[in-house]
C-alpha cells in the first residue's frame, strides 16, 4: 500500500514539474483540423478540367479561339516546375529584458530554395514600432546618427551604446551590399506609416539553399519607460515573374 | 511508530505538491515557443492569356515542413520593381479579373490550418469579365502565417512569413498581343572600364572578369520574352556565344536580361566573360520578341590591353637595368 501511494506521490510530482505552458495555441474558432477532401487528378498542377504545359510553345492561334486561353506553370526555359520554398528558423524575436545604453540582439536564418530557377526576393516590413499597450513605443533605429545615419535603404554604423532605437543587420547569402559588417544597420519600413517593404535578399543567379541571417537590435536610453514593447515583423517570400 | 512517521512525511509531501500547483499556474514564466516556418509553393508562376468572358481554375499546392501553422491565402496586384525582376506587392487587387477559391471548405483570406508535413491545395479560380479591357495584369497568390497571440509581459515580438508564387495575365480577345521591346542598354558594367581623370574609357585589363550588361525595355501593352544571343568576337573570329535566357518583361518597364553562362559575380550582369583578351573585341546581340516583331540589334566594343603584364614587364625591365647599371659603375669603381 505505501507503495502505491509512494508513487502516486511522485507521479503526481512529476506531473507538477513537468508541465510546460506554452503561450502559442493553435486552436480557434476561426478554423478546424481537418483532412482535405479535395483530389483533383495526379498532377500536382491540374485540374480536371484544366492541365498546366510546363514546355515552351508558341501562341497557337486555333487552340487559342476553342479554348479561350493559353497557361503555362513554372518558368518556360527551365521546363520544370520547381517548388519555391521559405523557411524562418525561428518566428520568436526574444530581446529578452532591454536595459538602458545596453543593446539587447536575436538572430534568425532565412533560407530560399528555389532550384536552379533563379531569380527570388524576400522582403521586410514591421506592422507598426515596438511598441507597449499603452501605446508607448520604441523608435525605428537611425543608426548612430551624423554622417551614420541610416534609413529603410542603406544600412550605416550602429555601435554606440547612446544610439538607440530597433533595426536589422543581415549577413550571407544575397543580402544588400549595404550591409557591409555586422553593425551596419537598417530601420523596419513601417507598414502603419505605407512605407514600402525593403528587399534584404535578392539574386539574379540560381537560388539552391541561400541562407541569410537577420540580426534584430534594440537599444533603450534610460528616460524609456518601462513596459512590454512588441511588434510583428512580416518577411515576404516571392520568385520573380 | 515507524508508520506514523513515514505517514507524517507523506502528508507534508502532499500539502507541498499542493502548494506548488497554483504557484506554477501563476509564478512560473510561459516559455516562447520557438516555431520554424518551412513553406513552399507550386507553381512558382503562372503565365496566363485568356480572352475576355472566360474563366480558369489553377491549383496550387502549399507544403507545411516546419511546425505547424495557420495560413490565410489572399490575391494582391503586384508592379515591377527595379531592373533585375523584384516585384512590390499592391495591398489591393487592381484590374479587371477576380478571384476566388473553389475549395468546397476554404475561401480568399480565411484561415486555413496546416499540420508539419501537411500539404493544402488550393484552387483558384480566375475570372475575367466581359467587359474588360485588353492588356496585362499582374497579381500574386500568396499564403500568410499568423503569427498567434503577442505573449504577456515579454519583450518578445513575432515574424511572419509570406510565400507567394506571380500571376501574369494577358486579357486578349484575338491572341494577339503588342511585342515592342528595344535594347535600353549594352555595354561592360562601368565597374570594368579604365579610368582616367574621372572618364571611363572601354578598355580593359586581359585578364579581368567582365561583367555585361543587357537592359532590354518594354514599350508595348503586353509582357514580352526576349530571345536572341550575344557573341563574341575577337580579332581572330568568333570566340564565344551567349544565349540569351527568355525572362519575362512586364509591360512599360525594363529588366535585366540574363544570358547563359551566367555568371557569378556581385554587381547584377546578364553574363561574365572569362579568359584572356588581346586587341579590339567587339560584342554584338540580335534579339526578337516572337513571332512577327521586329529584331532589334545592338554592339559594344572593347580594346584588352594585358596591362598587368606590360606593368610586371616593366618594373622587371627597370630593376635588372638598374642593377646592370649598378654592376657597371661598381666595375668601373674598381
Amino acid at each position: 500500500m505505501s507503495f502505491k501511494k509512494n508513487t502516486f506521490a511522485l507521479l503526481m510530482l512529476f506531473l507538477t514539474l513537468g508541465g510546460n505552458i506554452f503561450a502559442v495555441n493553435m486552436e480557434s474558432t476561426q478554423y478546424r483540423v481537418e483532412e482535405s477532401n479535395i483530389n483533383v487528378g495526379g498532377k500536382s498542377a491540374s485540374s480536371a478540367s484544366y492541365d498546366l504545359t510546363t514546355t515552351l510553345g508558341q501562341t497557337a492561334a486555333g487552340q487559342y479561339s476553342s479554348a479561350g486561353y493559353i497557361i503555362k506553370a513554372g518558368f518556360q526555359y527551365i521546363y520544370s516546375i520547381i517548388p519555391f520554398t521559405f523557411t524562418i528558423s525561428t518566428t520568436s524575436i526574444d530581446l529578452g529584458t532591454l536595459s538602458p545604453d545596453t543593446s539587447s540582439t536575436q538572430n534568425a536564418t532565412l533560407t530560399v530554395d528555389f532550384g536552379s530557377a533563379g531569380t527570388y526576393q524576400v522582403t521586410v516590413e514591421e506592422i507598426g514600432k515596438l511598441r507597449t499597450s499603452n501605446n508607448i513605443s520604441i523608435a525605428d533605429t537611425a543608426c548612430n546618427g551624423g554622417a551614420e545615419t541610416c534609413d529603410e535603404t542603406t544600412a550605416k554604423l550602429w555601435n554606440s551604446s547612446t544610439a538607440y532605437g530597433f533595426g536589422y543587420n543581415m549577413s550571407g547569402n544575397d543580402v544588400p551590399a549595404d550591409f557591409s559588417t555586422s553593425n551596419h544597420y537598417r530601420p523596419f519600413p513601417d507598414r502603419s506609416l505605407s512605407e514600402t517593404p525593403s528587399v534584404i535578399m535578392t539574386s539574379t543567379n540560381v537560388g539552391k539553399d541561400r541562407a541569410s541571417t537577420i540580426k534584430f537590435k534594440a537599444n533603450i536610453s534610460s528616460i524609456q519607460e518601462a513596459g512590454t514593447y512588441q511588434t510583428v515583423i512580416n518577411f515576404i517570400a516571392t520568385p520573380s515573374f | 511508530m515507524k508508520i506514523e512517521n513515514y505517514y507524517k512525511k507523506f502528508k507534508l509531501l502532499i500539502v507541498l505538491l499542493f502548494l506548488f500547483f497554483p504557484f506554477s499556474f501563476f509564478f512560473c514564466v510561459p516559455s516562447t515557443h520557438a516555431q520554424t516556418v518551412n513553406l513552399s509553393i507550386t507553381p512558382p508562376l503562372i503565365e496566363l492569356m485568356i480572352k475576355p468572358g472566360k474563366s480558369i481554375l489553377v491549383a496550387y499546392t502549399v507544403v507545411n515542413q516546419g511546425d505547424p501553422v495557420i495560413l490565410s491565402p489572399q490575391v494582391s496586384s503586384f508592379v515591377p520593381q527595379g531592373q533585375t525582376g523584384n516585384i512590390r506587392l499592391v495591398n489591393e487587387l487592381l484590374g479587371p479579373v477576380r478571384f476566388n477559391l473553389e475549395n468546397a471548405d476554404i475561401t480568399l483570406a480565411k484561415s486555413v490550418f496546416l499540420k508539419t508535413g501537411d500539404k493544402q491545395q488550393f484552387l483558384l479560380k480566375m475570372r475575367v469579365p466581359d467587359n474588360a479591357p485588353e492588356g496585362d495584369y499582374y497579381y500574386t497568390f500568396f499564403v500568410k502565417t499568423d503569427p498567434g497571440p503577442l505573449f504577456t509581459g515579454q519583450n518578445v515580438s513575432k515574424s511572419t512569413a509570406t510565400v507567394g508564387s506571380n500571376i501574369l495575365v494577358t486579357v486578349s480577345a484575338t491572341g494577339r498581343v503588342e511585342a515592342k521591346g528595344a535594347i535600353a542598354h549594352f555595354d561592360l558594367e562601368d565597374s570594368a572600364k579604365f579610368k582616367l581623370f574621372g572618364r571611363k574609357y572601354n578598355i580593359i585589363e586581359s585578364t579581368s572578369v567582365l561583367p555585361i550588361k543587357m537592359i532590354v525595355q518594354n514599350n508595348g501593352s503586353n509582357l514580352i520574352k526576349p530571345d536572341g544571343e550575344i557573341i563574341l568576337r575577337g580579332p581572330l573570329g568568333v570566340l564565344s556565344r551567349h544565349k540569351i535566357t527568355p525572362v519575362n518583361i512586364l509591360t512599360q518597364s525594363s529588366r535585366l536580361v540574363p544570358a547563359t553562362p551566367s555568371a557569378q559575380v556581385k554587381t547584377p550582369s546578364s553574363f561574365a566573360l572569362k579568359g584572356f583578351f588581346i586587341g579590339e573585341h567587339k560584342l554584338g546581340t540580335t534579339i526578337t520578341f516572337g513571332p512577327g516583331s521586329s529584331p532589334v540589334y545592338a554592339s559594344a566594343s572593347f580594346i584588352a590591353i594585358p596591362i598587368k603584364l606590360i606593368s610586371v614587364l616593366v618594373v622587371s625591365l627597370a630593376v635588372t637595368f638598374a642593377i646592370i647599371v649598378r654592376m657597371r659603375a661598381r666595375q668601373k669603381e674598381s
